[in-house]
């Protein structure tokens, strides 16, 4: 994932000009695990949009696995990040309308990579290798903090992606949780970009790269 | 995505409504019996036109009036008319005899002869056959119906083979003679809106005036029925009347007063387009507001790689889900109403044939203009849709 030049501002409501994020320059890769801090207000949600196809930068380039994405299509931007990118959100944001599993399994409705079959069973082993085998018939209301942010991840993996971004993804949860996420965290950066946007500074321990984000400025630890 | 899994998680959020969903579902299902309430109402006054019309043999008949000394002209006039559409002419005769139960009490049944189309159709027992033989209503009264209780009335059926003693009095109300009368055959006499109204066989019915004197030529001043014309069906009175009034006869046609459906089908129709206005009114605002409601959804959906369309999809599955669970409520509701209030109605003699019906028809259209708008709105609002998700990702 590659950033040349990134800029974006926001029209406040009173019409001035915000720039949330500063020309931009870095080149997230495969197998590590990028730690980025900063203070409220310093463009961390910004970065995330962006790097996650969700939102375009107001200049610059940025590019996924080699296509520029101001290129691609709403749609294309779509596919990509149902198959590429892996979201895990600080406050877990599970359905609560669906259990465990089927939260899981959104993500695959759209995805033709795999048979139904197939992917239910990958998704029990993956509930399995993070502790949760007796909670997939549950609902979110049902479970723990750490469970559901436990079954986020797990949604995140679900398809597979090559990025996983997660904002905060200990905000809510306790000590023990939060070790237990990161830890999680750490194991699959081994084989895919794992980028967490977060304050706490235990989060430096796991991390291979801890980037700064100041005034919209990405510094290098 | 496919439209099965699309369903499942349409159901799957009809599970946890919101507040706003659930007064939503509410006023659906308020307004849909508030259309289904006229129609089925309405369908009960022309259900009893349409029978009135058809059944009702009072409607064919045709009476000329005039003194004794236009019967001549009018005995001429009719002679000369040549279509074969008159069954039965009675001549200087009231079209029904009074026969009393009881000299004392001013209730009768009143006896009609038997003319062919002209006569109820026998549901038990027998058709006339002897003299002194006499069909009556299977429910019968000798009360006026208006102002009738159904559990008033008295089963005649279980006297079939029973004879009944009638009184026939004169203008003075003093008794002339009495007859006993076999009663060989019963009718169902809720279609024809007359639960005292006997049937002897014409030669009786000739006997029985004659003997109550009731000959009318000797008062040649008075204007009245000179002839009952019996006409074959309600198409043919027409022309009839047209011809008898072109040789300048008086005719009297009965004559369904039809204004007061035709007042109830403009009120049910006013009333249905003051609805729908309404409802249009009420879905779009649910329907321009409804992602606001739903944007972490929305925001969801998007962050897990849902393209625009799958988005739409999944809303305009749930909302119809939910309307049609409105849908679903209203007909049994109206059903258990219709239950209640036709149990209601037939105790009454005057509405023993009130049917209410379920129309669907109306519903199903209102549920097509709401799938309608529910689509338009998505497609309009989806630019808005896309960017307050993008704003709300970032809140998540």
């Amino acid at each position: 994932m590659k950033m040349e030049d990134i800029v974006k501002t926001y029209i406040s409501k009173n019409g001035n000009q915000v720039k949330a994020l500063n020309n931009i320059n870095y080149n997230f890769k495969k197998g590590k695990f990028y730690a980025i801090m900063g203070q409220s207000g310093s463009g961390k949600t910004t970065l995330i949009n962006i790097l996650g196809l969700v939102d375009v930068p107001t200049r610059g380039k940025y590019f996924f696995n080699g296509l520029e994405v101001q290129k691609l299509s709403n749609d294309k931007l779509s596919e990509i990040r149902n198959n590429e990118i892996g979201f895990v959100f600080q406050h877990f944001y599970l359905n609560n309308r669906l259990t465990a599993l089927e939260n899981v399994l959104l993500p695959t409705l759209i995805n033709k990579k795999h048979t139904k079959e197939e992917i239910i069973e990958k998704a029990k082993k993956l509930f399995n290798n993070l502790g949760l085998e007796s909670r997939m018939n549950h609902y979110p209301n049902e479970l723990s903090g750490g469970e559901q942010q436990r079954v986020s991840l797990i949604r995140a993996l679900i398809n597979e992606p090559s990025v996983i971004l997660a904002d905060e993804p200990t905000g809510n949860l306790d000590y023990n949780n939060e070790l237990e996420i990161l830890k999680l965290l750490k194991e699959v950066s081994k084989e895919k970009c794992v980028i967490v946007v977060s304050h706490n500074p235990n989060i430096k321990k796991y991390a291979d790269i801890v980037l700064n984000l100041d005034k919209g400025v990405l510094n290098e630890n | 995505m496919k439209t099965k899994e699309l369903f499942l998680l349409g159901f799957k959020s009809l599970k946890f409504l919101s507040l706003r969903k659930k007064i939503f579902l509410v006023i659906q299902i308020v307004i849909m019996l508030l259309i289904l309430i006229p129609f089925g109402f309405y369908s009960v006054f022309s259900n009893a036109a349409e029978t009135i019309i058809n059944n009702q043999y009072e409607f064919r008949e045709i009476s000329l009036y005039g003194t004794s000394n236009d019967y001549e002209k009018y005995k001429s006039v009719l002679n000369e008319y040549e279509n074969n559409h008159i069954v039965y002419i009675d001549e200087l005769a009231t079209p029904n005899i009074r026969a009393y139960t009881s000299v004392d009490s001013r209730n009768n049944f009143i006896l009609k002869r038997k003319i062919e189309g002209f006569v109820p159709e026998v549901t038990n027992g027998n058709e006339l056959n002897n003299k002194y033989d006499i069909i009556c209503p299977e429910m019968a009264t000798d009360v006026n119906f208006e102002e009738l209780n159904y559990n008033d009335l008295i089963n005649l059926e279980e006297k079939i083979g029973k004879t009944i003693n009638l009184n026939f009095l004169n203008s003075d109300d003093e008794l002339v003679f009495s007859q006993e009368f076999n009663i060989v055959g019963t009718y169902n006499a809720d279609f024809y809106y007359s639960y005292n109204t006997c049937y002897i066989l014409n030669n009786t019915f000739d006997e029985i005036l004659s003997k109550n004197n009731s000959d009318l030529k000797e008062d040649s001043d008075t204007v009245k029925d000179l002839f009952i014309l019996y006409v074959d069906s309600n198409e043919n009175v027409e022309e009839i009347t047209n011809y008898l009034e072109n040789n300048d006869i008086m005719v009297s046609v009965p004559k369904l007063d039809d204004k007061i459906v035709n007042y109830i089908l403009l009120l049910s129709i006013f009333i249905m387009i003051i609805l729908v206005i309404t409802s249009i009114i009420i879905l779009i605002n649910y329907f321009k507001n409804y992602y606001k409601e739903e944007y972490y959804n929305i925001a969801l959906y998007k962050a897990l790689g849902f393209k625009e369309k799958d988005i739409i999809k999944i809303i305009f599955i749930e909302n119809i889900l939910l309307i049609f669970v409105a849908l679903i409520v209203s007909i049994v509701l109206f059903i258990f109403l219709k239950i209640i209030v036709t149990l209601y109605l037939h105790q009454f003699v005057a509405f023993r044939i009130a049917e209410i019906r379920l129309s669907i028809i109306p519903l199903f259209i209102y549920y097509l203009i709401i799938i309608l708008l529910n689509y338009v709105f998505l497609k309009i609002d989806i630019n808005e849709i896309s960017s307050m998700s993008i704003k709300r990702i970032g809140e998540l």
